[in-house]
């Protein structure tokens, strides 16, 4: 089995070597395929969304967690327990912890990044 | 007040000097996220209404993960942060199944176990995610590993098997073992059970 770090970090390099998503939609779809992808050949724990507590898999975020973020508009946040994903209308994409740490950048179709107020 | 904010304001009376945030939800049913930070140590706590608390407060905290800890209700959920926050303690990932361990140490995937014990995968994951199981599933579950599944109950003057399912193995029985409580008629794993089939808890 590959550790949680190591696949979070695959996780990582697949998102940022893709393809930029032209919208919010697939840029959350986007995180979701790679990081299922990631998960199920490398974690070795099936997928089992329903199981709510730590199964030692990491899962993407669920689209009821998703929160408006004041003065961007085009801008969504979802909320998971240490992070918060920010995806915008242009397709870019940003993890962050919940302390404001930039764990990754993607950027959108036109070439930039998640606006900033 | 809804029962996040209940928690929120038990813990800031009881810390007067907690930060404490909480991160309502955008939508009907969404999860509420309260975010703790007492001098430097941190806690999480999540509310999905209808489900109760997850807790988390890890070492570890990779993107995805779910909560190390569930609660039912407000108290046992005050409970456990007050302990967290006091004794700045760290929240650790569910202990990993001990059956999933030895069926890993055996090589064996779940979907070779579930094909030597004619259920679905899906079987084996609940399996493996339950905090009880039948003796007589647990043999199974051994022998299609290729094991023997041995059960004692160790008191100060002997030791007595409750289970031996293999006493035709030719092994010589342990001193002081002499009752044999549980053991079931030695068959096949492979016989009398559907694919797809569930076993018992």
């Amino acid at each position: 089995m590959v550790s949680k770090q190591e696949r979070l970090q695959e996780f990582y390099r697949r998102l940022t070597s893709s393809a930029a998503a032209n919208d919010c939609d697939e840029a959350l779809e986007l995180i979701r395929q790679l990081l299922n992808a990631v998960e199920d050949e490398l974690s070795g724990v099936p997928y089992d969304p329903a199981n709510w507590q730590n199964d030692g898999r990491l899962y993407p975020p669920l689209p009821d967690s998703v929160r408006p973020v004041a003065g961007l508009p085009g801008v969504k946040r979802f909320r998971s327990f240490r992070h918060n994903t920010f995806v915008a209308v242009n397709g870019a994409i940003e993890i962050r912890t919940i302390d404001g740490t930039l764990e990754l950048s993607k950027l959108g179709r036109d070439g930039r990044g998640v606006p900033t107020a | 007040m809804n029962p996040i904010e209940d928690l929120m304001t038990k813990l800031t009376r009881h810390f007067p000097q907690l930060s404490a945030r909480v991160d309502p939800p955008s939508v009907p049913d969404g999860s509420w996220w309260l975010d703790l930070n007492l001098s430097g140590h941190s806690a999480t706590a999540e509310w999905r209404p209808g489900r109760g608390f997850g807790v988390h407060s890890s070492e570890s905290d990779s993107y995805g993960e779910g909560p190390d800890e569930i609660y039912s209700d407000v108290a046992s959920t005050f409970r456990r942060l007050k302990a967290l926050l006091e004794r700045r303690e760290r929240t650790a990932p569910p202990a990993r199944s001990v059956l999933r361990t030895l069926r890993e140490s055996r090589s064996m995937s779940q979907e070779e176990l579930a094909e030597q014990l004619s259920v679905g995968q899906s079987a084996i994951s609940k399996l493996e995610r339950r905090a009880d199981v039948h003796l007589s599933t647990l043999r199974h579950f051994v022998a299609a590993l290729g094991g023997v599944l041995e059960l004692r109950a160790r008191f100060p003057d002997r030791i007595v098997k409750l289970v031996d399912s293999d006493s035709s193995s030719g092994e010589a029985p342990d001193r002081d073992t002499a009752i044999v409580v549980a053991s079931a008629p030695r068959r096949s794993p492979h016989k009398g059970r559907r694919r797809g089939g569930t076993l018992r808890r």
